[in-house]
């Protein structure tokens, strides 16, 4: 078998052209352990990245579920750790682009100035750290950002021309929309997404043809404050009635 | 995790996280209130590291998830301007938690080289399930695949894009995209070391 060959016996086994399972690829399996190894590989490489793709998921999952606890004390613990790294990282990037490289080494006037106006802005930047680490021990707790209530369609619906969802915040700037013909929350083939939605409805535009998407679908709304963070997330399941 | 993506009628360069891109903008600029706004934003980073720790079967201790955790953090603040809001900011920062984690282990193997050395051997680590290690290593190597194959191949595997949609992003055919994918496919497995083949055994 040709190189061009292999490479298109191995991409109609990747686009579903060809079934692994099929007596010609086994046959060719049979015949050419060295390419069998290699489709094993491939699957494997896509069975990992699969599984990465929900671990990394479930670790945002968890780390967004953790703003819950802000309050808590290991919230604030955490809080700090934060902006210590942040004081840390401003600090140091400020030593590294205002001292320059020939005021450490000759002492000269030019290298002494450079270190008294380095030394008066690590001094103002200690100042201002500290100011905003005491600033940060007295802000008030964070409010409750609000819960997104109904979504429909759930359930069994007539069509998937329009999806609903209610929210009591007062807070919420923006919505995401995500559908997906599903087998289960979260799984599956994406079939639309849009961001930025400032209304609580959202009607598919027709480029994606809800007509044609599978009876079942799973979506999700994702509910965002101004300043970009998550106020909530929801998820609903329904199937298109029988047509 | 949302989808990052505007899918239809968006150009290529469009930054469905503007806002993110924003107060990463800002924050880098130190302007008042911004570092405030960012560190409510990722004061779940520890959390972050715990859950990549505890779910990849990798004991640290609190001092270790610290530093790994301040270490992120610098090396975020430090590429900050490089942020384009292509992904929500927390999903952007999970790539440094990643990397990190695996220095972090990689310190802890020297570490334990050492004082084996000295003293009797410790027990060995032996993450179970999906291996944080494996998959950041595959990662690595998706980014050194030219692009814009580490894109297509982070859309469709990771984010579940279908390759239509990739290409209209993209500015070209789905089928285009597809093959793509399959050929990096093939190129990740050329690249991928032995440990790698050892660790999904």
């Amino acid at each position: 078998m040709s190189l061009d060959e292999r490479e298109q016996f191995l991409q109609d086994l990747m686009d579903g052209r060809l079934d692994a399972h099929s007596d010609e690829a086994q046959a060719r399996f049979e015949k050419d352990h060295e390419l069998a190894r290699e489709w094993r590989e491939l699957v494997q490489i896509t069975q990992s990245l699969s599984a990465g793709r929900q671990f990394e998921r479930d670790v945002l999952a968890e780390a967004l579920a953790s703003r819950a606890a802000a309050d808590s004390a290991s919230g604030k613990r955490d809080r700090e750790l934060v902006a210590e790294a942040f004081t840390k990282a401003a600090r140091s990037a400020l030593g590294a682009s205002e001292v320059p490289r020939a005021g450490r080494n000759a002492g000269g006037v030019r290298g002494r100035r450079a270190w008294l106006a380095s030394s008066a802005a690590a001094a103002c930047l200690v100042v201002l750290a500290a100011s905003w680490a005491l600033g940060a021990f007295d802000r008030p707790p964070p409010e409750d950002l609000g819960a997104l209530g109904e979504l429909s369609p759930s359930g069994v619906a007539e069509s998937f021309e329009l999806f609903r969802w209610t929210i009591d915040s007062s807070a919420t700037a923006s919505f995401t929309i995500e559908v997906r013909a599903t087998v289960a929350v979260g799984e599956g083939e994406v079939l639309a997404v849009e961001s930025g939605l400032p209304d609580t409805e959202w009607r598919p535009a027709p480029t994606y043809d809800s007509s044609t998407w599978p009876d079942s679908i799973s979506w999700s709304v994702t509910a965002y404050d101004a300043t970009g963070g998550m106020i909530d997330t929801d998820a609903a399941v329904c199937r298109r009635r029988g047509r | 995790m949302r989808r990052l993506l505007r899918l239809m009628g968006g150009d290529a360069s469009e930054t469905p996280f503007e806002q993110d891109v924003q107060l990463a903008r800002d924050a880098a600029a130190q302007k008042p209130g911004a570092i405030d706004k960012l560190t409510d934003r990722l004061a779940c980073v520890p959390t972050m590291i715990r859950a990549i720790a505890r779910r990849s079967s990798i004991s640290f201790h609190a001092g270790e998830v610290d530093d790994m955790a301040q270490n992120t953090l610098i090396a975020v603040w430090q590429r900050l301007d490089s942020f384009e809001g292509r992904a929500p900011l927390e999903q952007w920062v999970l790539g440094f938690a990643r990397f990190e984690i695996r220095n972090g282990l990689r310190r802890r193997d020297r570490d334990r080289r050492l004082q084996t050395e000295e003293v009797t051997e410790a027990p060995q680590e032996q993450p179970s399930g999906m291996s944080s290690d494996a998959y950041v290593l595959l990662l690595e190597k998706v980014e050194e695949l030219t692009p814009p194959a580490p894109e297509i191949v982070r859309l469709y595997a990771l984010d579940g894009v279908k390759f239509d949609v990739i290409g209209r992003r993209l500015g070209m055919p789905g089928n285009t995209a597809k093959t793509i994918y399959h050929r990096s496919l093939s190129r990740l497995r050329a690249k991928l070391p032995a440990d790698f083949w050892e660790e999904l055994a």
